[in-house]
């Protein structure tokens, strides 16, 4: 079909996205608990859909892949090939592989060369091993064929058996029975529809839509297969039901959907009352649980209850990334209609009448406020968007250095502004990793000391008033301050004079300093020379900062606090001349009156010697080109602010202090994009701009 | 691209002077002309950047033409307006000295670039002739390119 599907390609890649985190997060849960049928459909649909969607939209390479990995779970589920390290080993090759293509499409527009050959082959050599099971309906769509881009239009028939059954069976929770007997009590018909549609359907959740609006016309829908979200999310291939309660017949249905376009063909059911249990139809061997409640079903391993990882595979968690809940856009749309209304009252404001005049300056207050928090939380994601990449690469890490670790999250629906979390991924796996790599203790020795040698790492978001605080904790070993004080003193970071006299909190900042690793051993992950002090200067670069809690044999905690957003900043006004600054407060360490004799000359340059610390002097008139008195009358050089710049401080040369607000950060725009000294603007409150200084570059 | 401008072979240009000399800016570039208002000096900047302003909550940078192509610096007066002109998704201020009208040009009454003006022909897509007045038609891409 002569179709351009390049305005699909974006809701393919999001599509994919969202299937290859399922994906990562369903193979580490069917890693843990191999038998776990609902888990292992999940993995199989989404295998499925994917080859679907990339063929439809010619990715070859990612289709044949997905579609030789259908061919390994088919016969999984067959119980021709049994779950084992192995697989789900290959099985994550895979999904690398088909990351890396997703990659290449974003970056790139086409999927890259790669056939990924040696995971083909792997895949190939799976099913050489599989032992013929009763039947063999793994072979039929087989080896031959490669599918091409029509492929999935052409046939639906490896669904057919996979996802489809449990659309075709309608496997009822006691809830949905009873209310199917009570219909008939009332004389009314239960269906149990099946729509198909067409191959060619391209928005299929919008034509479910229709669908269901027509069944819903003269019936009640008490179920729909898969469920509404999903359906939503187009997690179904061509087939979806519903069950209707309705006083209509077959025929009826028959018409009214079989006359929608697209639908290829509809088969109705009847539901029996009274059947409960044995009759969720044959077909439902383990996905029966997916229907009922799920729990007796898959029994979570022992210790993994608490992060409800086995429950999660089942339902396909809609991520939020780029979308903003409509919800928002509509209470910005009423704080704009307010703001409307508001504005009308005031032209009609009789010029004497202040009190009606103070009134409305009133609300408009109240609005502009509702509507600058409404704005805020349009920009904020939650930070599920990073912390669900962590399992994936909390089990490789693990693998790696050869500790038994589970990773606890919890929070993730936290939310911070957009900015932060794209910046915040790197810094905390660099956390997770350095918790695993130092903080536990390997795992003959937790054996040893009495722990569970299963380690623990737990990840926590959580808002505390307007910073979002996200913890790293682990159950080990510890920070030794006695290690770190030898390890400081041998090399050369303290004197072993200054190492006496330094606190303990002195000597876990130190962790902070660049190149101070107390690994015993370097490990390829951590230990490197990218250490903590990369972590601090970039959580400090977001407006954050970094703290640590240990006990000895207890574990660490290692508490980053990051501001909500980054586009509403405190900040200190300062005078320079005539002219108004503003210098991020979280840059700031001190604020002191200039004294004469505090500036002194070491090698022509200006310094302040401040308890054996020398402090280069920045004198902002001079170094800001600011005109000599022009409208200013007030001290000159009076005040100096102390900035901090990872571990080095500077002394900025002030004239008078303004004070401290909440400012809002404006880009300059692209023509000015790239002048020093400068990270922004800021508008005043009385309209005018000030300049906000970059504090990285002003030294 | 600019039909909605051109209109019998007429294109519309908003008319502003520097000192004695009349210039034009094709109206579809012009997003508002506002008056003077106070200005924010950026640092490290060149000198016919005048600085940055607030145009309804977004900051722009202000050019100051004067400087810009090299004539002698004035003092602003009550004429004194800024001229915001779009050049793809950026807008920029330029100030002039006063703006005078909105006049349509018969594009048969442009003629290219001559040497007769004061300023550099990089800066001017054409000469434009209405009645007796010459007017210098302004090629905004040039001057918003910082170099």
């Amino acid at each position: 079909m002569g179709m351009d599907f390049s305005e699909y390609v974006d809701l393919f890649i999001d599509e994919s996205k969202e299937h290859l985190q399922i994906l990562s997060q369903s193979l580490l849960d069917l890693e843990k608990n191999p038998n776990n049928v609902p888990v292992l459909n999940e993995v199989f649909r989404i295998a499925h859909t994917v080859k679907g969607t990339a063929g439809t939209m010619g990715y070859l390479k990612m289709s044949r892949l997905t579609h030789v990995m259908e061919n390994v779970l088919h016969a999984v589920r067959n119980n021709e090939l049994r779950i084992e390290s192995g697989i789900v080993d290959i099985l994550f090759k895979c999904l690398d592989a088909l990351e890396n293509y997703l990659n290449n499409i974003i970056s790139g527009g086409n999927e890259g060369d790669n056939e990924y050959q040696e995971v083909r082959d792997a895949l190939d050599d799976l099913l050489k091993e599989k032992k013929p099971a009763d039947g063999q309906p793994g072979g039929r769509e087989g080896d031959e064929a490669a599918p091409g881009p029509t492929e999935c239009a052409g046939n639906g028939e490896a669904m057919d058996d996979a996802w489809d059954d449990k659309v075709r069976n309608a496997v009822l929770s006691a809830e949905e029975q009873g209310i199917i007997n009570k219909a008939y009590e009332l004389h009314k018909n239960v269906f149990h529809v099946v729509i198909r549609l067409t191959a060619t359907c391209v928005m299929k959740s919008a034509r479910a839509f229709i669908v269901f609006q027509a069944l819903e016309q003269d019936g009640e829908i008490i179920k729909s297969l898969p469920s509404g979200e999903e359906i939503e999310d187009e997690g179904f291939d061509r087939e979806f039901a519903a069950v209707v309660v309705t006083s209509k017949g077959v025929e009826y249905f028959q018409d009214e959907v079989g006359s929608i376009n697209e639908v290829e063909n509809v088969t109705i059911n009847i539901l029996q009352p009274k059947l409960a249990d044995p009759a969720a139809p044959g077909g439902g061997d383990g996905d029966g649980g997916a229907g009922a409640e799920g729990a007796g079903v898959a029994a979570p391993p022992a210790g993994q209850a608490k992060d409800g990882a086995g429950q999660e595979g089942q339902k396909p968690k809609v991520s939020k990334t780029v979308r903003v809940d409509i919800e928002r856009l509509d209470i910005l749309m009423n704080l704009v209609s307010e703001l409307i209304i508001q504005k009308t009252r005031l032209e009609g404001i009789e010029m004497n009448n202040t009190t009606d005049y103070h009134e409305t300056l009133e609300s408009l207050e109240r609005i502009t406020t509702d509507l600058h928090d409404a704005v805020m939380k349009v920009r904020m994601v939650p930070i599920e968007n990073v912390f669900n990449r962590f399992p994936r690469q909390i089990r490789d890490i693990s693998r790696d250095i050869g500790k038994q670790v589970e990773l606890i999250m919890s929070g993730e629906e936290t939310e911070l502004d957009r900015n932060v979390i794209d910046e915040i991924g790197d810094p905390l796996i660099h956390m997770l990793r350095n918790s695993i790599d130092h903080g536990l203790e390997p795992t003959e020795r937790r054996a040893e000391v009495g722990k569970d040698p299963v380690g623990r790492i737990y990840l926590r978001a959580y808002q505390e008033g307007n910073n979002v605080v996200i913890e790293v904790e682990d159950d080990g070993q510890g920070l030794n301050i006695a290690k770190i004080k030898a390890k400081s003193v041998e090399k050369g970071v303290v004197t072993s004079e200054a190492a006496e006299g330094m606190t303990d909190r002195e000597f876990i900042d130190l962790l902070f300093k660049p190149s101070f690793s107390t690994a015993d051993k370097v490990t390829s992950l951590s230990g490197r020379g990218v250490g903590l002090d990369v972590v601090k200067t970039k959580i400090e670069g977001l407006g954050g900062t970094v703290e640590v809690e240990t006990e000895l044999g207890k574990g660490s905690k290692f508490i980053i606090r990051l501001p909500l957003t980054l586009a509403i900043i405190q900040a200190l006004l300062v005078y320079v001349g005539g002219e108004k600054y503003a210098i991020p407060i979280s840059t700031i360490s001190t604020i002191t009156k200039l004294m004469p004799g505090d500036i002194k000359l070491v090698q022509n340059m200006e310094v302040m010697v401040q308890r054996d610390v020398v402090i280069p002097m920045i004198r902002l008139r001079g170094r800001l080109d600011v005109a000599e008195s022009e409208g200013y009358a007030g001290p000159r050089d009076g005040v100096l602010v102390q900035v901090r710049k990872s571990d080095r401080v500077y002394g900025y040369v002030v004239d008078r202090l303004i004070g401290q607000q909440e400012i809002v950060v404006k880009p300059l725009g692209k023509m000015l994009s790239n002048i020093r000294f400068i990270a922004g603007a800021t508008i005043l409150g009385d309209g005018n701009v000030a300049l906000i200084l970059d504090v990285n570059s002003l030294e | 691209m600019d039909e909605g401008n051109a209109q019998n072979g007429k294109r519309k240009y908003i008319a502003f002077t520097l000192g004695i000399e009349e210039f034009g800016i094709d109206i579809d570039k012009v997003v508002i002309i506002e008056q003077m208002k106070a200005i924010t000096r950026v640092p490290q900047t060149p000198a016919y950047i005048t600085g940055i302003l607030n145009l309804r909550g977004d900051i722009r940078p202000i050019i100051n033409l004067r400087k810009k192509f090299g004539l002698q610096d004035a003092e602003d007066t009550e004429d004194t307006r800024i001229i915001f002109v779009r050049v793809d998704e950026n807008v920029v201020g330029v100030v002039v000295d006063k703006v005078t009208e909105v006049v349509p040009i018969d594009s048969e009454m442009v003629e290219g670039v001559g040497f007769n003006s004061t300023i550099s022909p990089e800066y001017i897509s054409g000469v434009g002739h209405l009645g007796g007045r010459i007017i210098t038609l302004l090629l905004v891409e040039t001057i918003l390119r910082i170099n």
